[in-house]
């Protein structure tokens, strides 16, 4: 069945404040950006009507939307590769006999101190088995054990005791085990 | 102790590391495809360490798609709206309505027209008191016998219509100055002939004193 342009247009009235919401939670954008992303969706939708089958309007609409919010996040980390280093304007006259205050930062000790503590962390974590690692790094992330188990479409039980085998390792390795608070335990 | 933020830098680290690594986050075709369980097992665990290292994308991947709204979710608030709007407007009616009855009771009337009725056989010319019919009236009809009784009646009788009409009647005080007071308002005084009949009653006697004839143009 091909729908028309004024049952689109009906389904944009119906469901476009339900994609709003939907874009700023799952995306973090704002309410501005994710009026764009609703925009951008119904465009697409319209695009697509040859590959819709009409009988699951709702499901056609979350596999656009979906899309068109991957494809956001996609271009915006191609874009903050392609930013690069941004060279500093060393003749910029402003900047002629301007002293910025230092920023406060820790001293050298501290510093190193915080530069090894990293590095034996980032190794212990490396060094987990990747299932175990997977679950590990998204729950420091602080995912929810649910959130964890969409992503890598394994059960919240597989997710909850692959972070309690990780933790274990790392206690065994580092003398501690992470904890986050407020995460689930 | 190791704390929280140390965890967490560590990790983000090895986040970007893995990123520098590994590429491009996977398209939206791959992701599409990685739900749906349509990828062999080698790609599949490429793009779980794909997500893993950009979690911006895992989260919302993460987060539920709203349900589709029923058909009460649809249309009830617009059936709320009408049912709200239709409300409003009779409140607003009503609300205008008795304000206008407010206006009508608390407003001073200050366009009453007091008239002195001397009866019929004593104005001379033989000719109908003409009442305007656009104006309140205080009527005062006065009588000129003397012989008092303990109750006086007014009548006011349509004689345009056949057979004649009371139209209205009441108990009035008699005055010192020998007249009564009547208020005819405007609405109540249609085109037409009419008698303002006074009556002096005792007990059960009742005697006609004066007539007034009125005409409303």
């Amino acid at each position: 069945m091909r729908l028309r342009e004024e049952q689109i247009a009906a389904i944009y009235r119906r469901y476009r404040r339900r994609l709003n919401s939907f874009f700023m939670r799952a995306f973090r954008v704002s309410e501005q950006d994710a009026e764009e992303l609703t925009q951008d969706t119904f465009v697409r939708f319209l695009q697509a009507l040859d590959e819709y089958r009409g009988d699951a309007e709702w499901a056609f609409l979350e596999k656009v939307a979906r899309s068109v919010g991957y494809n956001r996040v996609r271009s915006a980390h191609a874009k903050k590769r392609g930013e690069g280093i941004k060279p500093v304007e060393i003749d910029d006259p402003g900047l002629i006999g301007v002293e910025p205050a230092a920023p406060h930062e820790p001293d050298f000790v501290e510093r190193q101190h915080q530069a090894q503590q990293r590095q034996r962390l980032y190794a212990a974590i490396d060094g987990l088995p990747p299932g175990q690692r997977q679950c590990l790094q998204l729950w420091l992330d602080e995912f929810k054990y649910d959130e964890i188990a969409v992503t890598l479409r394994i059960s919240q039980d597989a997710v909850k005791s692959r972070i309690r085998d990780a933790k274990r390792l790392l206690r065994e390795r580092l003398g501690e085990e992470p904890t986050i608070p407020g995460g689930d335990e | 102790m190791i704390t929280k933020s140390e965890w967490q830098s560590a990790n983000r680290q090895l986040m970007a590391d893995r990123r520098e690594q590994l590429g491009d986050p996977p398209t939206a075709e791959e992701l599409q495809d990685y739900m749906d369980g349509k990828l062999p097992a080698e790609e599949e665990e490429r793009i779980r360490e794909l997500l893993v290292c950009y979690p911006d994308l895992a989260r919302s991947l993460a987060e539920p798609f709203p349900t589709q709204p029923g058909f009460f979710e649809l249309y009830l608030p617009s059936i709320y709206r009408t049912v709200a709007v239709a409300a409003a407007a009779v409140a607003l009616v009503f609300g205008f309505m008795l304000w206008r009855n407010q206006q009508e009771v608390t407003d001073p009337r200050v366009s009453w027209k007091a008239v002195t009725l001397m009866p019929d056989g004593a104005r001379g010319i033989e000719q109908p008191i003409v009442l305007e019919p656009e104006t309140d009236y205080l009527l005062a009809p006065a009588i000129l016998d003397q012989q008092r009784f303990p109750e006086y009646r007014v009548e006011l009788v349509n004689v345009t219509t056949q057979p004649h009409r009371l139209v209205w009647s009441g108990t009035r005080e008699r005055r010192d100055d020998d007249t009564f007071v009547v208020d005819v308002q405007r609405d109540f005084l249609r085109r037409g002939r009419y008698q303002l009949l006074v009556y002096g009653v005792e007990g059960s006697r009742r005697e006609r004193l004066a007539s007034y004839s009125i005409r409303v143009p």
